[in-house]
């Protein structure tokens, strides 16, 4: 990554002046860019913005753009609200070092396939709160690329959830194989698969088998299960064929749905 | 552009570029116990404590520690030399390339969590790659080492 300009917005206003210049390029934790062979003209850090919060507020959770991974592994707030699901699907994220700096904003912004949390966010049915653009679901924004730039302040789940995460990888560090998050409410059940190996995607036909029951049986929960592979589509990469993925998969939704109706 | 980073204890200025990351600008500076590793973020020998929290300081802009303070294993030579006293003895320690970033970890861990367990030992070191030892060797030794500490 280069960039020519970097400047430290004070306010979001100013940060969304900046963002919508040509070549401009928010910056969350900015953890991945080191990777990136991209070259902008002004990169806008959004580090001194007062977006790094999680909070619950009424009936929601909010997360700000800049709470870390770890701050939502470690986060009093979503245990409460959700048990220890955001635990387990952020403490594999690397190590503790790069979770200090991993961003929530960013790692929604950046749709990376490999985001254990973008696929919880999904089964959550998170909505992103945008500077200048009202709410948005995390499943549309997910669905399709957004051609505006984008300024998430910051991302809000109802807390009347209840879920659960798995994920299957090589070593516990690396990134997943594979990703399920189920979720379920008072609008009944949805499920989440990412690294696929694209941006996480919700199976809502596989969900719709399992009805509005809190506790489906095991022949609706086998039954989505194979309805989830069917839905979805899976590719190969250097972590494992789309074959192995759609094993996996289904074995991941029929231990995630067993769990959270239990 | 210029930043203002204290590094153990020290008030430094730096003339950088905008995207400098900030283990180049400290190794560039002498800092040369801040190791460069796999330089993505995974392996963890380029930690180097941010106002007290480990982050890969190769996945880190420098720009953004501008007003921080930034501690290496030269600002914790007293701890990590206690610690390398147990690493030692256990066989833990033999090429050493992975101990800098190892000992900023382990001091971050005491801050954060006073009596872990072998688990949260695990968990909160998992970022730290050493490719000598194993990992029994550098257990056993924190866990001596902790024991140690608290008396």
């Amino acid at each position: 990554m280069e960039f020519s300009h970097l400047v430290r917005p004070r306010s979001v206003e100013e940060a969304y002046s900046y963002a919508v210049a040509p070549n401009a390029l928010l910056i969350g934790g900015g953890a991945w860019l080191r990777m990136s062979p991209r070259s902008v003209e002004t990169a806008v850090d959004l580090s001194s913005l007062d977006l790094r919060y999680i909070r619950q507020s009424g009936q929601l959770v909010e997360i700000g753009a800049m709470a870390t991974a770890r701050d939502i592994e470690t986060s009093t707030v979503p245990e409460r609200a959700f048990g220890n699901v955001f635990r387990n699907a952020a403490e594999n994220i690397v190590g503790v070092q790069m979770r200090n700096i991993v961003s929530m904003g960013g790692t929604i912004a950046g749709r990376f396939g490999f985001s254990d949390l973008n696929t919880l966010f999904l089964a959550l049915d998170a909505h992103l709160v945008l500077h200048t653009a009202g709410e948005l679901s995390m499943e549309s924004f997910l669905s399709k690329a957004p051609k505006v730039p984008l300024l998430i302040e910051k991302i809000m789940i109802d807390r009347g959830h209840r879920a659960t995460f798995k994920s299957v990888r090589n070593t516990s560090t690396d990134l997943p194989i594979l990703n399920v998050a189920v979720a379920f409410d008072a609008k009944g059940w949805r499920i989440a698969v990412g690294a696929r190996p694209g941006p996480a995607r919700s199976a809502s036909n596989a969900a719709r088998i399992l009805g509005t029951a809190r506790r489906p049986g095991e022949e609706s929960i086998v039954a989505a299960a194979r309805a989830t592979v069917e839905e979805l589509s899976f590719r190969s990469d250097i972590r494992g064929t789309a074959e192995y993925r759609r094993s996996v998969c289904a074995v991941l939704v029929r231990r995630a749905l067993t769990e959270a109706s239990s | 552009m210029n930043i203002t980073i204290t590094i153990n204890g020290r008030e430094r200025s730096f003339d950088i570029r905008p995207a400098d990351m900030l283990i180049d600008v400290l190794r560039a500076a002498g800092f040369v116990e801040v190791k460069k590793g796999c330089d993505t973020g995974s392996c963890g020998v380029c930690t180097v404590l941010l106002d007290g929290t480990p982050i890969p300081s190769c996945s880190y802009f420098a720009a953004r520690a501008d007003g921080h303070e930034v501690t290496t294993v030269g600002g914790l030579a007293r701890e990590a030399s206690e610690l390398a006293e147990y690493l030692v003895a256990e066989g833990a320690d033999q090429c050493g390339f992975c101990a800098p970033a190892f000992a900023l970890t382990v001091h971050a861990m005491k801050q954060e969590i006073s009596s872990p367990t072998d688990e949260q030992i695990k968990h909160y070191l998992a970022g730290n790659l050493c490719r000598c030892s194993g990992y029994d060797g550098q257990m056993r030794a924190i866990k001596k080492y902790l024991e140690a500490s608290h008396g």
